[in-house]
């Protein structure tokens, strides 16, 4: 085996690795999560979350929505504001989104926002 | 998915640099990682962090070949590529030596992956039986290398000599990293204080990047997967006894193949260890026991991303260290051999004080003694094996 040919399997074989994280970050399920269950542990994993919005900051660049379930209350943070048009205080929604801390306290940066409407 | 790529990337890359230096051991990182945890759990994922441990113990068994080769200075199952690759060394061929590990370390990889379905799904049920016949094996290939020496009787007491060094060393209590001074002594720093009599003069090294001919790869990664993973899911047992089975295993095969089956072998094993995991709930690498510290249970998802990231690093890895040998290549004849053996061997001395302590240095002294019997009574330096051979056969009798 000389070196050309060792570099080009080298290449092949984090190809292939890169095409198996691929599907496997694509195909492993988001789970669903009580908003008091979601700590610091969870930074940055994708989860999903339910809830009635009790507050709506929206701006032209970001929708900022305090999400309350039975447990407890997150900040949802959307940078796609017109996602949702018509998003209002007293909806029920399911966010999926990646965990972030912002200012010490933890938020979702939403990839998904869906209205049970 | 990019935080993934990102960590196994840097990972890779400081995995490489680390791997390099003497003497830095991967389990060594990945304390330091666990340690320091706190300071940045809340900013990365328990995942990235153990992507990013993941990706620097696979780097670290492509890149341990490196100062092996160039300086003598080796840990675990590097420490039997010492001879082969030091005599390839003095012959120019320093460049081949490490690319002929990292052939190994790639298509252990390859090889020990392709296979991990069968292994998940078997190993607890096939294990117990097969662990019966390693200490036999271990007796027959031990005798087998004894009779080949032409002085027999000194091989025998020399191996026998080891066996109960090993036992009565590994029954040390509270000493960190036995095997660091145990090693040491025995293949590196008696090899490096011999040679410092000599006038060795390190030739100009040639970067052969032409085919190497002579690898006999199926057979020789064959053995390979065959001594890693008769120990591989063993307790106590790792990358240092593998190669000392297949080094015994592989008697009849020339040096270049050799090189291939122990670059194999550490690579197999530290993959294995994530099915071990997986299979049987035991961590048996320091690198596995940091990421279950941040992931306490694999699913078979952990399992397959793990293997992505593998072979990610893995590819990564053979092209960095490919490029950091030739680099190395390039300087090291142009450096005092002389200087270079009394640097490492205060170097050794000082990593064996600082981890294991002044326990550390008596076992050191003592396995730099036995180190250079072989020399004297002129049998091969093998025999010195008996120190990890004789105690996995008690323990396993």
């Amino acid at each position: 085996m000389d070196d050309k040919k060792l570099t080009k399997l080298s290449l092949i074989l984090s190809l292939v690795g890169l095409i198996l994280i691929y599907y496997i970050t694509t195909i492993i399920e988001v789970k669903a999560f009580a908003i008091s269950d979601i700590d610091k542990s969870m930074i940055d994993r994708d989860i999903k979350v339910s809830g009635e919005i009790v507050n709506v900051i929206k701006t032209e660049k970001v929708l900022i929505l305090l999400v309350k379930d039975e447990s407890s209350s997150i900040s949802v943070v959307s940078f796609d504001p017109e996602e949702i048009p018509k998003i209002k205080e007293g909806q029920f929604i399911e966010v999926t989104g990646k965990v972030a801390l912002y200012k010490n306290k933890l938020e979702i940066i939403a990839d998904s926002i869906n209205t049970n409407d | 998915m990019i935080n993934i790529i990102l960590s196994a990337l840097i990972g890779s890359l400081l995995g490489v640099i680390t791997g390099i230096i003497p003497g830095v051991h991967v389990n060594l990182l990945a304390t330091i990682i666990v340690a320091l945890s706190g300071l940045y759990l809340g900013v990365f994922s328990p995942l990235t962090i153990s992507i990013f441990i993941l990706a620097i113990a696979i780097s670290h068994t492509f890149c341990k070949a490196i100062p092996a080769t160039f300086l003598g200075v080796a840990e675990e199952n590097t420490i039997f590529n010492l001879l082969p690759s030091h005599k390839m060394l003095l012959e120019g061929k320093g460049y081949e030596a490490v690319k002929l590990t990292i052939i190994g370390s790639l298509f252990g990889a390859v090889a020990i992956i392709l296979i991990s379905p069968l292994l998940l799904i078997s190993i607890d049920k096939v294990y117990p039986i097969i662990k019966n016949y390693i200490p036999y094996l271990l007796i027959i290939s031990s005798l087998f290398l004894i009779y080949k020496e032409k002085f027999r009787s000194w091989a025998f007491v020399i191996f026998i000599i080891s066996g109960i060094f090993g036992i009565l060393t590994f029954n040390v209590p509270n000493i960190k990293e036995v095997l660091l001074p145990m090693l040491s002594g025995l293949f590196g720093l008696s090899s490096i204080l011999l040679s410092l009599k000599d006038k060795i003069k390190v030739s100009k090294q040639e970067i052969n990047k032409e085919k190497i001919k002579d690898l006999k790869l199926p057979k020789s990664i064959g053995i390979g997967l065959i001594a890693s993973l008769l120990v591989g899911f063993l307790p106590g047992l790792g990358s240092a006894q593998g190669a000392a089975i297949a080094t015994s295993m592989s008697k009849k095969i020339s040096t270049k193949a050799t090189l291939v089956i122990l670059g194999s072998i550490d690579t197999i094993i530290m993959i294995m260890s994530i099915i071990a995991f997986y299979s049987i709930e035991r961590a048996r690498s320091g690198a596995i026991v940091a990421i279950t510290r941040f992931i306490p249970k694999f699913d078979v998802n952990t399992i397959i991303l793990f293997m992505g990231v593998t072979l990610l690093s893995a590819g990564i890895s053979s092209i960095i260290t490919l490029y950091a040998t030739r680099f190395i290549a390039n300087k090291i004849s142009k450096l005092n051999y002389k200087k270079i053996g009394i640097i490492v061997s205060i170097f050794i001395v000082l990593l064996v004080a600082i981890v294991s302590g002044p326990i550390g240095l008596f076992i050191l002294l003592i396995s730099t003694i036995i180190g250079t019997l072989p020399v004297f009574f002129k049998v091969s330096r093998s025999q010195l094996m008996g120190c990890l051979i004789i105690p996995v056969i008690i323990y396993l009798i």
